[in-house]
């Protein structure tokens, strides 16, 4: 067991050096001058742009600059933005908890909705509730959020004034439509994903021997096959808290929420590179932990992964 | 019984006199959906739209400006200049406190001034505004001397921008770099909370008791609290202004908001804002545009009117010259110059050569197509780029579009490689039109000239103007210079900046800066 946690913690690490690297990179190959695009078109002269990037520690080489800001980033410090000057790691601690709640609560939404309806339409197994739900799930799935978001706003909030659209973070009615516009899409895949490793359970000999002891098709169902079907649903709600966090992108943007996502968008169009870095750092983190747990999960439920 | 006549009547004027006093209804909260978050509410380190709106409901200026330019005591009961127009002193009102408690003193305009002369973010605009300052001489506790090297014959003026509004020192001593975001002024909204890309709160100054006299009340403001809500997509902020979660939103979408005002049920605001317009800085080094005849027949050829009414529905103005008639020293002969002519932009073209052989409705001359190069940015351009184009195509232009940001537009702009390039700046002066008009800022300077037009007569005009004490002789200046950019047809005007503001019907009292953003402190809400 621990030789396996260690061979993930191991895996993990050398996955958040290559993004660092690769984020540092990026950022100095998007072509344009960065104090330019930072002063837009206020007029400056040559000498205080020399300036301005000197301060930045633009002018220093490439892998000195990544040594600079690796240096830094180890102590837990993220730098400065360079538009308001407030520390990087400040702004994303502010703007991360709203993410988190927004991720969660779609992710109650996609997993009880997904799990609930793929396990009744695989128990219900080419009945017209599965060919319907199928029908929906295909058009939830293609759906993209941000005109769900959209259409639900115009019949929530402005038609029937039910809901808030953009109400402040801090307000919980305004949680409902983004979560939902956000975790919709991800329940409708969620059940299909369920219904099919269900279904693939189903037909396994150790069922005829469950029904054969005389349980019920319902005890079969959630006593017997959900527990085989562990593994790739504990698979796919991982891989979708990954999705939702990258969905909240959008979904803030919608609703005008706070959040990490809209944080880094605007960072990116501000070309504020300590911002920028920053925040796709911390997402990284974040995936890269997510897959952690899920592995570890894995070998928690599945004796068989801890011991190969 | 005639004592009780006199009784009652006096009753009922103190009655009426109390009516009177809580006709406007006093309280209540107002949501404003906001466009761009502010990157920081420090007047020495604002820079644009976003800061000035909420800077001036937290900060107090020395002097105002109400929107004719007329100056009103603020914080200074008095001002006066020297003679040469290097030094400015101040009498400063003795009852004023911050909102921290600290006392308001010649100490704190010295702190602000001092901070503002350097800029508190990379991109603030104060230092602009304080150009060849030496220091502020803290005569006594309520007179300060603001001294420069040279004259500055705007001072005055830029004194009435936010950007040199006066910050508490006790505040900027204990916040430090964090000023920016726990901002402390005189004005009638303090400042409560700012949670990043969701809201900032201010609530009434229960002790604000110094507006200036243009305003239309006295005593403390109206509203008991404002929030204004970061609403970066204007769809979002136009849907929250149906749902009734805001009441006030800036810049909404065009379309909808100018159909909402035809109906009758909102208000809407729009205003041109004083300054450069924005126009299109025509590049006389780089063929075709090299040739004078080119540039007239670009300018004819472009009909304002229906591009703004295409692009904008009409919430912008169209524009003739290069700066906008709400501007001082606004020329009305050289904005008269260039009217929409299809025949006279053909003339023109076919008198520099330029015909169009081929028959592929583009003219050439000598084996060269007329292309205009046009570095565009999506983020202001977007609106009208293609309908520019679609003008200039009708005379036999062809037109290259490359989109870039702002570092790519000045990348391409400062080699060269443009035809024309899109340009503005909103200010109270006209004397902004030298950051690009002035022979100096093509090589050196800030590089944004980007007509590369050198003009000895342009450049002493732009030198002079900015020293020159005398209003009258400098209004001339300023328009022998829109004359001369003009007839050398180095601009192609296309529209006035305009703020735009879509209002609940029970938003009352608004007033509004020289710029055009509201001043809230005489907004209050009527009962519905």
């Amino acid at each position: 067991m621990w030789n396996y946690l260690g061979r993930r913690m191991l895996t993990s690490l050398s996955i958040l050096i290559g993004v660092s690297v690769l984020t540092f990179l990026m950022l100095h190959f998007v072509p344009g001058d960065p104090v330019r695009a930072l002063i837009g078109r206020q007029s400056v002269t040559p000498e205080r742009l020399e300036e301005i990037r000197e301060e930045m520690g633009l002018n220093k080489s490439l892998p000195e600059q990544y040594i600079d800001y690796m240096k830094k980033v180890v102590s837990g410090d993220l730098g400065r933005s360079l538009k308001n000057n407030r520390p990087v790691l400040e702004s994303i601690m502010e703007q991360f908890p709203s993410t988190l709640k927004l991720t969660f609560f779609s992710l109650i939404i996609s997993t009880t909705l997904g799990i609930f309806l793929g396990a009744t339409a695989a128990a219900t197994y080419n009945s017209w509730f599965d060919r319907v739900l199928s029908f929906f799930c295909i058009a939830g799935i293609s759906v993209p959020p941000f005109f769900l978001g959209l259409l639900l706003i115009l019949f929530f909030a402005v038609r029937n004034k039910l809901l808030p659209a953009v109400a402040s973070t801090n307000d919980w009615r305004g949680m409902i439509l983004p979560a939902v516009t956000l975790g919709f899409g991800e329940a409708c895949w969620l059940a299909r994903m369920v219904r099919s490793s269900i279904l693939d359970e189903m037909n396994k000999n150790y069922q005829n021997l469950a029904r054969a002891k005389g349980l019920s098709e319902w005890s079969i169902l959630w006593n017997h096959v959900m527990l085989n079907a562990r593994i790739p649903i504990i698979t796919a709600v991982s891989i979708q808290f990954v999705y939702l966090m990258a969905g909240s992108v959008v979904v803030e943007s919608i609703f005008a929420r706070q959040g990490i996502g809209r944080l880094a968008v605007t960072a990116i169009q501000n070309r504020d590179f300590p911002l920028v870095q920053g925040t796709v750092t911390i997402i990284a983190v974040v995936y890269v932990l997510s897959n952690t747990i899920t592995d570890i999960l894995y070998a928690v439920v599945d004796p068989r992964v801890r011991l190969s | 019984m005639k004592k009780l006549v006199l009784l009652g009547l006096s009753l009922v004027t103190v009655l009426l006199a109390f009516t009177g006093a809580f006709a406007q209804n006093s309280g209540g909260m107002l949501t404003i959906g906001l466009a761009v978050e502010p990157i920081t509410l420090d007047p020495a380190g604002g820079l644009y739209i976003p800061e000035q709106f909420l800077v001036q409901q937290i900060y107090d200026s020395l002097i105002y400006a109400d929107q004719e330019l007329n100056f009103y005591p603020g914080l200074a009961s008095e001002w006066s200049s020297n003679e040469t127009g290097t030094e400015f002193t101040f009498k400063l009102r003795q009852d004023v406190k911050f909102h921290d408690g600290t006392p308001f003193n010649a100490e704190a305009v010295k702190i602000s001034m001092d901070r503002a002369s350097k800029g508190m973010t990379v991109a603030a605009a104060a230092p602009s505004a304080l150009i060849g300052y030496i220091e502020t001489a803290v005569v006594d506790d309520y007179t300060a001397v603001i001294k420069f090297e040279t004259p500055h014959a705007t001072f005055l003026q830029d004194v009435t921008r936010p950007w040199l509004m006066i910050a508490s020192p006790a505040a900027i001593e204990k916040e430090g770099e964090g000023y920016g975001q726990h901002p402390v002024g005189t004005g009638p909204f303090i400042f409560k909370e700012w949670a990043a890309q969701d809201h900032i709160t201010l609530v009434k100054n229960p002790d604000y008791n110094w507006a200036p006299s243009f305003l239309k009340h006295s005593g403390t403001a109206y509203l008991d609290e404002i929030v204004f809500r970061v609403m970066p997509e204007a769809a979002i902020r136009l849907t929250a202004f149906q749902t009734g979660e805001a009441q006030l939103v800036q810049d909404p979408s065009y379309l909808e908001a100018s159909q909402m005002a035809s109906d009758g049920t909102t208000q809407l605001f729009k205003f041109s804002a004083p300054g450069m317009t924005s126009h299109q800085m025509i590049n006389v080094e780089k063929a075709p545009t090299d040739d004078l005849n080119v540039r007239k027949a670009m300018i004819y050829a472009v009909d304002q009117e229906t591009l703004v009414q295409t692009a904008f529905y009409g919430l912008q103005d169209a524009a003739h010259s290069v700066i906008s008639p709400t501007t001082f020293a606004y020329n009305e002969e050289a904005g008269n110059l260039y009217r929409y002519d299809v025949e006279k932009a053909k003339a023109l073209l076919e008198e520099a050569g330029w015909v169009d052989s081929n028959g592929d409705g583009i003219r050439e001359k000598d084996g060269q197509n007329l292309l205009i190069e046009y570095p565009a940015l999506p983020a202001y351009e977007e609106a009208f780029m293609e309908l520019l184009a679609y003008y200039l195509k009708q005379v036999g232009f062809d037109v290259n579009i490359t989109k870039l940001d702002d570092a790519g537009i000045s990348e391409f702009g400062f080699a060269g490689k443009h035809n024309i390039l899109n340009m503005g700046w909103i200010s109270r002066d006209p004397g902004v039109l030298s950051y690009v008009y002035l022979s100096e800022n093509i090589e050196g300077g800030n590089q944004s000239g980007y007509t590369r037009f050198r003009n000895e007569r342009l450049d002493e005009i732009f030198n002079t103007a900015p020293q020159t004490l005398d209003t009258d002789v400098r209004r001339e200046l300023y328009k022998e210079a829109q004359a001369i950019i003009m007839e050398n047809a180095l601009a192609l005007p296309i529209h006035c900046y305009g703020n735009v503001y879509l209002a609940a019907p029970n938003v009352e009292g608004f007033q509004f800066d020289p710029e055009g953003f509201p001043y809230l402190y005489d907004i209050s809400l009527a009962a519905e």
